[in-house]
């Protein structure tokens, strides 16, 4: 599912708010229209009412007489029943009329106007005036009625007005005000993107990196903050990690260091050297943890460029006495190109460095471990040892996994080269060597283009 | 030999002490950064064996100010940091050797006699590797005491593995140490320098060998 868009819901909200008022706004210009259609059709009526009521006259007899100009009659015939006109005399009866009923109403006062439907819920409407003259000592009532269809006259009244006063506008008036809203919110989230783009650059190693605080959104500064906080706090635990395994180092070496020296100056040296050699395997357990607790620490800097054939050569030169006193030597091959990735020598130098301890223990007296440097770019590590049945292929990296006849290390050696591999990107696995034996090879990142011009 | 040693722990101080006495060294112990400072002002010591992580200050605060003087004691740093970056703090920081605690009583001694056996000092002028011995003054090689003339190209590459016994030493070293700038070096020049001086030693059943890592250098040992 995707994430909702702040974008979309803004913009969605504030086109509903704009269709919402424009609809308020003449919706109540429609009321306030019809209110006006009545009272101006109202007065009509009474005016008509009053002209008909003018041509009242009562001739000496007593009888009254009714006599409309022509036009005037004209008028209401012509109207096709849509207008009539009815004059009553005081005791209510009919005395003139256009020739239609009209309601029989029971005056109540000189002038009132009123409405009705003839035909129940049906589309007919009736609106009516009725006045109250006196002619010749007598009280006449005249009523103009008035038929129509309410609800359409003010349907149309109301969509001519909507087009004549310009509601149309409130068509672009919406146009203009979503472009608005649009580039506020894109404007708006731009310093977030920004804000996202440093943050995504933020990994273990860098650590340091903060979010700015300039140019950014009032709303959003407390996201910013808490971020940076957060970081801070991070931060923090990484240094204080980064100490403890300094300070491991010291409190655990140091010791060592007082055994060691301890055994060096005792008398009996056939003793002193078999102890010598269990305190140089702690040691080595102590150095290979420490070597994965600064990795986990992210203490160590993984952005050097690193040429894999100097590691390669430094590696071998160091555990050459090694081998030599086993009877056993080391020979490095490598090409006349720099195999370059990017990672910490440090680093690359101890999973290497327990890649070929490993294949000097497993090698036979007489023979070598060759080590071949590659610029795909990979190191591998030869021996012409049992070699690793592929049952336990993957056992091997696993912690403190040892196989039986091995002796002496603590297990972590490949398990610590897994790890390191893994950190800087790259794999280790394993395979027969041709001719026999145990071939470890590591495979690192390459460098990338840019590492030529560092050289 | 006089050495100053500042470790701040004690046992361990007691011990250096104790197998530097065995190793002709005489050691003076301080065990704080303020108290060895002190010390190295006012007595003439030939080396100063300094350990990091002191209570008062950082080790590297004290190798810098010992170097800000004109003071050119040999400093070997004695350390439980063995990240890359210490390392080169501590050699960028004027220091000339470091050791690893723990270490092995004689390394230290070896590595102290190597640093008082530069140009200005006295000790080490005879380098011996099993029956092998050469006089680094007079050039004279003798094995199992019989004396054996050698060229001077094998000589030099001779007294190279010998003064880092034990140790590889790389092609390109001993290829440096044996011809100048401006000899033209032909591609097997080092190989052949090292058979010939091989062939030397074994005629005259001497204790050591020297070991050819493909690749990666020659090691001497006994």
């Amino acid at each position: 599912m995707a994430e909702p868009s702040l974008q979309r819901r803004i913009i969605l909200r504030l086109a509903l708010a704009t269709m919402v008022a424009i609809v308020v706004g003449y919706g109540w210009l429609y009321l306030k229209a019809g209110a006006t259609e009545a009272a101006l059709r109202n007065r009509t009526l009474v005016e008509q009412a009053h002209d008909i009521a003018r041509h009242l006259a009562v001739a000496s007899d007593g009888t009254a007489t009714l006599k409309l100009p022509p036009p005037l009659a004209e008028a209401y015939d012509e109207s096709h029943g849509a207008y009539h006109f009815a004059v009553r005399d005081d005791r209510g009866r009919l005395v003139f009329s256009s020739g239609r009923q009209v309601s029989p109403l029971q005056p109540s006062q000189a002038t009132q106007t009123y409405d009705y439907d003839p035909d129940g819920p049906g589309p007919l409407h009736v609106f009516g005036a009725a006045v109250q003259t006196t002619v010749g000592g007598r009280t006449f009532t005249t009523q103009v009625e008035m038929t129509g269809s309410h609800d359409q006259y003010l349907a149309e009244s109301a969509t001519e007005e909507f087009l004549i006063d310009g509601g149309w506008l409130g068509i672009p008036f919406l146009v203009v005000l979503l472009t608005i809203s649009i580039l506020t919110v894109r404007g708006t989230l731009a310093p977030l993107e920004r804000l996202s783009r440093l943050a995504a650059d933020i990994a273990p190693g860098k650590t340091s990196i903060r979010l700015p605080e300039i140019d950014v959104p009032r709303e959003v500064m407390p996201l910013v903050r808490a971020v940076n906080s957060a970081l801070d706090r991070l931060d923090e635990g990484f240094r204080r990690q980064r100490e403890f395994t300094a300070n491991a180092a010291h409190q655990l070496r140091t010791p060592l260091a007082v055994l060691a020296a301890n055994i060096d100056t005792m008398p009996d040296k056939a003793a002193a050297k078999q102890l010598r050699t269990d305190v140089d395997a702690m040691a080595r357990i102590v150095s290979q943890l420490l070597v994965v607790a600064r990795l986990e620490a992210t203490a160590v800097p993984l952005d050097e460029l690193v040429d894999l054939r100097a590691v390669a050569t430094q590696a071998a030169a160091s555990l050459g006495p090694l081998a030599i006193r086993a009877g056993k030597t080391i020979e490095v091959e490598s090409g006349d190109q720099p195999a370059f990735t990017r990672g910490s020598a440090w680093v690359i130098l101890n999973a290497l460095g327990n890649l070929i301890e490993n294949a000097v223990a497993h090698t036979p007296a007489g023979t070598a471990v060759t080590v071949r440097v590659t610029d795909q770019p990979t190191i591998e590590v030869r021996d012409s040892g049992p070699g690793v049945p592929p049952a336990l292929r993957d056992k091997v990296f696993e912690r403190f996994w040892r196989s039986e006849q091995s002796s002496g290390g603590a297990g972590l050696g490949l398990a610590i080269v897994k790890r390191i591999m893994e950190v800087l990107g790259g794999s280790v696995s394993v395979a027969d060597a041709p001719g026999g034996g145990a071939l470890f090879a590591l495979r690192f990142p390459p460098a990338g283009p840019q590492a030529g011009a560092h050289i | 030999m006089r050495i100053l040693l500042i470790e701040d722990h004690k046992r361990l101080a007691e011990l250096v002490v104790r197998g530097l006495a065995e190793a002709g060294f005489r050691a003076d112990a301080f065990a704080t950064a303020d108290d060895g400072l002190a010390a190295a002002k006012t007595v003439g010591y030939d080396a100063i064996v300094l350990d990091l992580g002191l209570p008062d200050r950082d080790g590297l605060d004290v190798l810098r100010e010992l170097r800000a003087g004109a003071d050119a004691t040999p400093i070997l740093i004695l350390t439980a940091r063995d990240g890359i970056d210490d390392r080169v703090a501590g050699l960028d920081g004027g220091a000339d050797d470091y050791v690893l605690k723990p270490f092995a009583m004689k390394e230290l001694a070896a590595r102290l006699r190597a640093l008082l056996r530069r140009p200005d000092a006295v000790l080490g002028k005879m380098l011996s590797v099993g029956n092998i011995v050469l006089d680094t003054v007079s050039r004279q090689v003798k094995v199992d005491g019989r004396a054996l003339a050698i060229p001077p190209r094998e000589l030099e590459t001779l007294e190279l593995l010998m003064r880092r016994a034990g140790q590889v030493v790389s092609r390109r070293a001993i290829e440096d140490r044996v011809y100048g700038f401006s000899d033209e070096v032909q591609p097997n020049a080092v190989e052949a320098v090292i058979s010939r001086l091989r062939k030397r030693l074994t005629g005259q059943n001497a204790g050591a060998e020297i070991h050819t890592m493909r690749g990666v250098g020659y090691l001497l040992a006994e």
